[in-house]
């Protein structure tokens, strides 16, 4: 899975392209903590470009959602497929992580926050 | 009975599993493709490998297998494990609901298993454990 990382003022956008699985989910969570560390708390996932997601990804989304909760920040989701959202509404994920439709109103979400 | 059979055979390691959800997958975008609905097979696809998670986590067996099964009507995925009894079919619950702060980051994966094929079935035979997973295939328009 690719990881690229992006600044919109104090938003982190971080891209996931590939799949986020019990093999990439580490990493995922790992680059989440570095970010925490730097006292970066408001961070938009665009899941467009994301192919395939098991409970392990979906288990390490949770716990960077817990992480920037509790840093006091906040982590929303954006373009989830329809796969995916499935994924989320079945766990009832979607209960515990904020969604956005697009990118554009993840980054709304967060300039309000 | 027309059935088509692939075995793979690997090591428990999760990118083992990678591949072979790459494999499934594009045998299921075949299956899809010659048939009327296109079926749920990304979904199917996700049932499999939480069962393939699951093994490579817990069953400590020291190699894992997957028979892929495509008949005229059903989809069938075998998975072969050795050593203790381990049925995960057992109608699983989500962790009970909770705060933000307290959910739970695991136990989704046997409820996405369970409900992302439309049958399960397991046997304890000769010291080996064996799922199967089925996916119901709807409306076949061709052979193969």
């Amino acid at each position: 899975m690719q990881i690229k990382i992006e600044m919109d003022g104090a938003i982190v956008i971080m891209n996931l392209d590939g799949k986020l699985v019990a093999a990439t989910a580490e990493e995922f969570k790992s680059t989440v903590t570095r970010l925490v560390e730097r006292k970066f708390t408001k961070l938009l996932i665009d899941m467009k470009p994301l192919e395939f997601i098991d409970s392990s990804g979906l288990g390490a989304l949770i716990a960077a959602n817990k992480m920037l909760a509790g840093a006091g920040g906040r982590l929303v989701c954006s373009g989830l497929n329809e796969y995916v959202g499935k994924v989320f509404h079945i766990t009832r994920a979607d209960q515990k992580i904020v969604i956005a439709p697009s990118r554009l109103d993840g980054l709304g979400l967060l300039y309000t926050a | 009975m027309n059935e088509s059979r692939l075995r793979l055979t690997f090591s428990p390691d999760f990118n083992n599993v990678n591949l072979v959800r790459a494999a499934l997958r594009g045998i299921c975008d075949d299956v899809a493709g010659s048939t009327e609905d296109g079926g749920c097979y990304p979904l199917f696809c996700l049932a499999v490998v939480e069962a393939l998670n699951n093994a490579v986590e817990h069953s400590g067996s020291p190699a894992i297998s997957l028979d892929i099964l495509v008949g005229q009507e059903e989809l069938r995925c075998r998975l072969i494990t050795t050593g203790p009894r381990f049925d995960s079919t057992a109608p699983a619950t989500l962790p009970e609901n909770s705060s933000v702060a307290d959910a739970a980051e695991g136990g989704y994966g046997l409820v996405l298993m369970q409900e992302m094929s439309d049958g399960l079935e397991y046997e304890y035979c000769d010291g080996q454990n064996i799922l199967t997973l089925v996916k119901r295939i709807y409306g076949k328009t061709r052979k193969g």
